[in-house]
């Protein structure tokens, strides 16, 4: 993929490596500015789920997908258009539970830990965990209650990145009266 | 894999990019950087002060792009003279980090420590709208600090500041000595 | 073909955005009157308005919008003077007045953001079928109001000539600069009015550029 001529052409892409260095320097930050591992985890998808109201929007406003009419749909169209859309990358579905209200996303590479080794003392970090806000703000504002979290990580020397996907509820409450 | 692109004057260290990490959506970065902004806006009272975090932030990317790209680039060679590095960053680096070259390079009329690169509309204030209460910021500290950083890792220590001019203005200055060493090198 | 206007609503019902286009041109009549003025005029609502007695165009209703080519804000002139006393004094006299149908105010814009709202919604109720979506149009005689409500909840309301085209696409431009200028600007609180220089002016490019389509369309 040659991809240096059309990057002039292309305002709405950004260096990957830009973006990745980015996220570097806000763990580095919050490392430093949080006493434990689980305050940072826990201030990185609060974060996330800033990112994920307004991401959402984007998305909306962009991609010409409807409403989904069920978790398998949601699982398809986050994993084929929304990740492909926004981290240029497609994680494979999987690990579905038998009442099809969980999913996994594996990932065979993740664009926030390239050239990132775990400093030594902090084996409690999830360093992604920006990730589960962004999903779990995202689904939000469109009336879905998703748990998201990490169950593997490269990072952490597992074979593959996985996120585990639950669904809790409809927020029946915040759906808009006359939606099309 | 250039050919397709028509582009054959691309250097070696924009083709050996061309390797690296798949690109993302400005959507992404955006949320990004803003959550980043709000965050550090939490942290510190002043204009300044905020400023002066965003630039910390941009040192810590800076200093490990400087990385990143002398690690994928075996035979790039280190610039030492003074201008052919500014023109390098102004050019071929500005290109690959923010996707274009910079507007403009200028040397300061009254001072020859100073240099100004100007970029109307940098890449981390596409969508920002500063409000009136916060006066002077501009959040483009942050591109400051990643310049500042490659300056220095490259062995030209500077400072680099951001100020609203003709959109914004990147002002370097380097230390005495890095202006003494080039005078030397021009001279042999 | 026009837009006249663009409001945006949030989740709540509470008016985030509003936009009148100044190229529209609302009726006003300015002219030259003398000592004792011939009208009768009457606080209505914060606002100087005839009340009767009508010529030269000047109609019941029409409100003053300035004297002498300053401008009013509601009851009062910009330069702080109270109209009905300016109007009193005759010294003052002769005098330009310039009567128009009156703006609205803010706060009438934020309580008919409201109203629709609910009016939306209404729509939807009152739908024989289940799950039936709000008002899209509604149509008279001089303009055409369409609304998008996207699925997180936010509205865009688009008042246009009766006989705009390419709606749909001048909406969904709309919501792309939302996301962008609003959403992506780290000093904007979500539900709360955009106050964004980035945003106004890609807004109002978006709105000319439509302008411009419109007219090369007809």
């Amino acid at each position: 993929m040659s991809r240096q001529g059309n990057r002039a052409g292309d305002p709405r892409k950004v260096n990957g490596e830009l973006f990745t260095l980015t996220y570097g320097a806000l763990v580095a930050q919050l490392i430093k500015d949080y006493e434990n591992d689980e305050q940072v985890n826990k201030q990185l998808d609060k974060m996330g789920y800033n990112m994920g109201v307004r991401l959402i929007e984007d998305y909306l406003a962009r991609a010409n997908t409807g409403r989904c009419n069920d978790f398998r749909e949601t699982a398809d169209v986050i994993a084929k258009v929304a990740f492909k859309m926004y981290l240029g990358l497609t994680p494979v579905v999987s690990n579905w539970s038998a009442a099809g209200d969980e999913f996994s996303l594996l990932l065979e590479s993740n664009p926030l830990t390239e050239f990132v080794e775990l400093p030594p003392g902090h084996s409690n970090l999830n360093y992604s965990n920006i990730m589960c806000g962004i999903l779990r703000g995202a689904l939000e504002m469109v009336q879905m209650d998703v748990d998201v979290r990490f169950v593997q990580d490269t990072l952490k020397g597992d074979n593959i990145t996985e996120i585990r996907l639950k669904f809790i509820k409809r927020l029946e409450d915040a759906v808009p009266v006359g939606e099309d | 894999m250039s050919s397709l692109t028509g582009k054959q004057k691309s250097s070696n260290l924009e083709k050996s990019l061309g390797k690296g990490k798949p690109e993302v959506n400005i959507a992404t970065f955006a949320v990004l950087f803003s959550e980043i902004v709000q965050y550090s806006q939490n942290r510190v009272h002043t204009v300044p002060e905020l400023q002066n975090k965003l630039s910390e932030l941009g040192q810590h990317v800076g200093s490990h792009l400087l990385d990143v790209l002398f690690l994928r680039e075996k035979g790039y060679k280190r610039e030492i003279k003074l201008l052919s590095m500014l023109i390098f960053i102004k050019s071929t680096f500005w290109k690959i980090v923010f996707g274009k070259e910079a507007d403009k390079l200028e040397q300061a009329n009254d001072d020859d420590r100073t240099y100004y690169i100007i970029e109307k509309e940098p890449l981390v204030n596409k969508f920002i709208s500063v409000p009136k209460d916060k006066g002077s910021l501009n959040c483009a500290a942050f591109t400051a600090g990643i310049v500042e950083a490659v300056l220095n890792g490259a062995n030209f220590p500077a400072k680099v500041t951001v100020h609203w001019h003709k959109g914004t203005t990147f002002m370097i200055k380097f230390d005495e000595d890095v202006i003494a060493r080039d005078k030397m090198i021009e001279s042999r | 073909m026009t837009i006249f206007s663009v409001y945006i609503i949030n989740k709540a019902g509470s008016l985030i955005y509003d936009y009148d286009s100044p190229s529209v041109n609302r009726p006003a009549v300015e002219k030259t009157f003398s000592y004792p003025l011939e009208l009768v005029l009457k606080v209505f609502d914060e606002k100087v308005v005839v009340s009767f007695g009508e010529r030269d165009g000047i109609k019941v209703g029409h409100a003053i919008l300035g004297i002498n080519g300053v401008a009013a804000k509601g009851r009062i002139l910009e330069d702080g003077r109270d109209i009905m006393e300016t109007l009193a004094t005759e010294a003052n006299y002769p005098i330009n007045i310039k009567f128009g149908k009156p703006h609205l105010t803010t706060n009438e814009k934020i309580m008919l953001a409201s109203m629709l709202h609910s009016l939306f919604a209404f729509g939807s109720q009152l739908s024989p079928e289940p799950n039936s979506s709000g008002i899209h149009t509604l149509e008279t005689d001089t303009f055409k109001l369409h609304c998008h409500q996207t699925m997180t909840g936010v509205k865009f309301v688009l008042l246009t000539d009766p006989k705009q085209a390419h709606v749909d696409a001048i909406l969904k431009k709309l919501y792309e600069v939302y996301s962008d200028y609003a959403l992506k600007n780290p000093f904007y609180s979500l539900d709360m009015p955009v106050r964004a220089e980035l945003f106004d002016a890609n807004l109002q490019q978006v709105i000319e550029q439509a302008d411009k389509l419109g007219i090369s369309n007809i």
